[in-house]
């Protein structure tokens, strides 16, 4: 599992690193959502990798950490998706305006000559 | 307690005169003037103290946590030094009243001028090195905004620019000299630094201490190889010209010099470097003020050469060599403010200071002249003067110097050569200036200057011939009394006397004066303004050229370095995220590790063999096929969120989290409606455009956005500039010139820019009018659009 988790992570951090140095803007877009999932993936990896155990304790089922996972990287996970999401947002104005002022969605404003 | 008052007698003083109307002189001088005087008054005051207890301290906590009081500090050294702080400062007030002219603005003059004065004090009453440092800077921040008080004047501006920068980098090294000392002595308490003379001078740190700190002296002072600063200073007005760059400011050198004499004195090191840059500021100054054609710049070398010779002094090693430097810092403030205010006089009532316009003026003004005469005579050295007591003992210290070989025979040598040149551009100076035939060619008619303004100069000619004939009653107890409190128990005896019988200093000094004489008797005739030997080398010259190739450096590492580019700079933070990513692989390696792993799940491999291809194809399709690459990052999102499911993630989340949260983001871009649509394909540029329908322009908004849509079907929404519509021209076919890109988005124009770019009035339009894509120069049928939109 282990493996195969890493190498979906390398593989989409990988996909949205090539996408950032794109120069359009939508490009760009599309890499960093790329590269938030990847890295969602790997805070949520660094709690270890477990199937069938909850992160929130229950009352009935006692308070043995055998029980549970590792609620931090979970949390964490949770709140970076919020913030990516608002970003992405954000990102995602920003660009139509400049799309729209400039006539070019280019990174840089203008196309350059050699594009 | 009175300390901490002269202290901050300035500094309020100065507050008080920034706020008075500007065309307040006799306020301004009132209140300059009566500052200087208290503080002088406070300082005379507390010399029975000085003289009885030794040393005279006041402390503040300041950061007790780190053990640094504010703490002020009086010995007899300080005292002169005070004294002569604020009686200059008084005197120049006086001067200055009548100096500057009605138009100048004085409050900032008095201003900048008291709270120079309070620096001054500060560096010399500190007691602590951080202090000292930090009103080291205040100093020459303060000289700064007097130097190009004038502002106007490019020459003003430029000198004071020039002076800051020398100042201020010498005082950033004085400031980590102050910290090594502070480090070796375990303190920065400066008494406990002069305790720990020892400590200090065998640590091996004491190179370095030793470099900084008589660098920062050494810029302050205007000594060789940054002397070049002091003539171009002499821009300022000169009233502070007589205060700062002759008695005050490049004293502070020599100044702390002598104050840390006991601490960094007495090695070889210390004789190379302070003797060694004394020497040869003596010499170098000297000889090109005989070259000089302004008054002040005359002054100006020889203020470099006479501090020159002080630090040489100091650099000798000898505790007499110190009395000697000591007296001459007094001797020499008294008699060169009085010639700074003499060429301040001849400047002020001729219109110039160009020695080779002016002639006779002893005729026009007698007292001027005899009072520069006197001073200027005191400059040279003649018996009966302060500076021929300070230039006796310099004589004898160069003969006694415990110095191997050819030392021993240089040093005097070089000596009576400098006291030559001295002779000799002192009598340059007045002989030029006030006799010779009287010239009529002055842009003013000279006079005798009201009396308030020679006042101050014949109290300083006063002085110097006070104490050139009655040394040990006039300056004797004091001079004790300071070097006393930098020698301690070494101080040795010696004799303030104007006869010290026929010996061989005295035989040096009129081998100096016939010399001095002869030399301008036989360059009388020389008028040019280039220096003969020293015209190649110019301190100046390598000032500029080290500050515009800094900047062109700077600007040769920005070209490599930096480019506006995104894609550049993206990559340059990836990669050193990667380096900063794979620097710990690099001490530890990289191992699998022993932990056990989870049993692959088929289905698990299965999730990520789809999301790694969408990711992949995503990555791949972005340019071109936007919507679907849109879709396809949505894959890759949903195997994401499936992921956290499997790995326990919360039933909570599962109900409301990750699962919405993901597949979201696809979602949000193409949320602007058209956004919804397909993206452009391929085939876009290849295709001719379609025509443009009156009815798409009518309501001004584009109802068609070019070519290549797979869906003709016009966006409603406003959004329709989404970026799900490429810009990239097709591959291998680029729109000519002058021809429109169907492929390309309609611009969006500024309102303004447009205006502008049209130049009429009938053209102002809505925005939006601008997106219809004939809207562009090179439709014909916009303006018929336009003025249906009207």
């Amino acid at each position: 599992m282990e493996i195969v988790f890493a190498l979906a992570i390398g593989v989409m951090a990988g996909s949205g690193v090539w996408l950032l140095l794109r120069p359009r803007t939508f490009q760009v877009i599309i890499g960093l959502s790329l590269l938030a999932y990847a890295v969602n993936l790997f805070i949520f990896g660094m709690g270890r990798l477990r199937v069938g155990a909850v992160p929130v304790i229950d009352p009935l089922k006692g308070s043995s950490p055998d029980l549970y996972t590792d609620p931090v990287p979970q949390a964490l996970v949770l709140t970076a998706i919020v913030i990516g999401f608002a970003t992405t947002a954000l990102f995602l104005v920003v660009l139509l305006a400049s799309r729209g002022l400039n006539g070019t969605d280019h990174v840089d404003g203008q196309e350059t000559e050699k594009e | 307690m009175s300390l901490l008052l002269i202290l901050l007698l300035p500094f309020v003083g100065s507050l008080c005169a920034a706020f008075l109307p500007s065309n307040a002189r006799n306020a301004e001088a009132w209140l300059a003037g009566m500052v200087a005087l208290a503080a002088a008054a406070l300082v005379a005051s507390l010399y029975p103290q000085v003289a009885a207890e030794g040393v005279i301290r006041t402390s503040i906590p300041w950061a007790p946590g780190l053990g640094l009081d504010f703490s002020l500090r009086m010995d007899g050294y300080a005292w002169l030094f005070a004294m002569l702080v604020t009686v200059m400062g008084a005197l120049v007030v006086v001067y200055a009243r009548y100096y500057m002219s009605p138009d100048d603005p004085v409050p900032r003059f008095f201003s900048f001028f008291l709270a120079f004065m309070g620096a001054m004090l500060g560096v010399v009453l500190s007691g602590n090195l951080l202090q000292i440092a930090m009103f080291w800077e205040l100093t020459s921040l303060a000289s700064f905004m007097l130097i190009a008080y004038w502002h106007h004047r490019v020459d003003a501006r430029r000198g004071a620019r020039m002076a800051l920068i020398v100042t201020g980098t010498g005082g950033l090294a004085l400031l980590g000299g102050m910290l090594l000392l502070g480090h070796m002595a375990g303190s920065y308490d400066l008494d406990a630094v002069l305790a720990a003379a020892d400590t200090i001078q065998n640590h091996p740190w004491y190179p370095l201490t030793l470099i900084l700190i008589v660098l920062g002296a050494l810029t302050k002072s205007a000594q060789f190889p940054f002397h070049f600063w002091l003539p171009h200073a002499m821009a300022a007005p000169t009233p502070v010209s007589a205060f700062l760059h002759s008695a005050t400011m490049v004293k502070a050198g020599v100044f702390l010099l002598a104050r840390f004499w006991p601490v960094l004195a007495g090695t070889d090191l210390w004789f190379w470097i302070v003797g060694g840059a004394g020497l040869c500021s003596l010499l170098i100054g000297a000889y090109l003020a005989l070259f000089q054609q302004d008054m002040k710049g005359v002054l100006a070398y020889s203020t470099i050469s006479h501090l020159g010779l002080i630090t040489l002094l100091l650099g000798m090693n000898s505790p007499l060599a110190l009395v000697a430097a000591v007296f001459h810092i007094v001797n020499h403030a008294t008699f060169k403010a009085s010639l700074f205010m003499a060429a301040g006089i001849v400047d002020h009532e001729t219109g110039t200071r160009n020695m080779q316009r002016l002639s006779g003026l002893y005729r026009a003004m007698p007292i001027t002249a005899t009072l520069a005469v006197v001073a200027a005579a005191a400059m040279a050295g003649v018996p009966l003067l302060n500076g021929f007591l300070s230039k006796e003992m310099f004589f004898a210290e160069t003969i006694f110097l415990d110095r191997p070989g050819w030392q021993r025979i240089g040093l005097p040598l070089a000596a009576t050569l400098a006291s030559m040149f001295s002779v000799a551009y002192s009598l340059r100076f007045i002989h030029q200036v006030f006799f010779g035939p009287p010239t009529d060619e002055l842009p003013r008619a000279p006079h005798e200057p009201t009396r308030w303004m020679l006042l101050p100069s014949a109290l300083l000619v006063l002085a110097c011939l006070l104490v050139g004939m009655l040394p040990g009653v006039t300056v004797g107890p004091y001079l004790q009394a300071a070097t006393d409190s930098i020698l301690g128990s070494d101080a040795p005896p010696y004799s303030l006397a104007v006869w010290h019988g026929l010996n061989l200093p005295l035989l040096m000094s009129t081998a100096a004066f016939i010399g001095g004489v002869a030399l301008y008797r036989a360059f009388l005739w020389r008028t040019g303004t280039e220096v003969p030997l020293l015209e190649r080398i110019d301190g100046k010259r390598t000032f500029d050229w080290l500050q515009t190739t800094l900047m062109s450096g700077a600007e040769q590492a920005m070209r490599w370095l930096f480019s506006p580019r995104l894609q550049m700079q993206l990559l340059v933070l990836v990669l050193v995220a990667l380096g900063g990513a794979l620097l710990p692989l690099l001490d530890t390696g990289s191992s699998w590790g022993t932990r056990e792993t989870t049993p692959l799940h088929p289905a698990f491999a299965l999730l990520w063999i789809v999301g790694a291809a969408c990711a992949l194809a995503a990555a791949w399709q972005a340019k071109h096929h936007r919507f679907a690459a849109l879709i396809l990052s949505g894959g890759a999102g949903l195997a994401t969120s499936l992921t956290f499911v499997w790995f326990s993630a919360p039933p909570t989340h599962r109900r409301s989290g990750h699962r919405r949260a993901d597949p979201a983001r696809p979602a949000l871009v193409a949320a602007p409606r058209s956004a919804l649509r397909p993206g452009p394909a391929r085939d876009g540029p290849g295709a001719p455009a379609p025509p443009a329908r009156p009815a798409d322009r009518r309501c001004g908004r584009p109802r068609s956005c070019g070519a290549g849509l797979r869906h003709p079907e016009p966006p409603r929404h406003r959004w329709h500039f989404a970026l799900l519509h490429r810009t990239v021209p097709a591959p291998g076919r680029r729109p000519q010139r002058g021809q429109r890109d169907p492929g390309r988005f309609p611009r969006l124009r500024h309102p303004r820019r447009n205006h502008r770019a049209r130049g009429g009035r009938a053209d102002r339009i809505r925005p939006a009018a601008a997106l219809s894509p004939g809207a562009g120069e090179h439709s014909p049928a916009a303006p018929a659009a336009r003025a249906e939109c009207g």
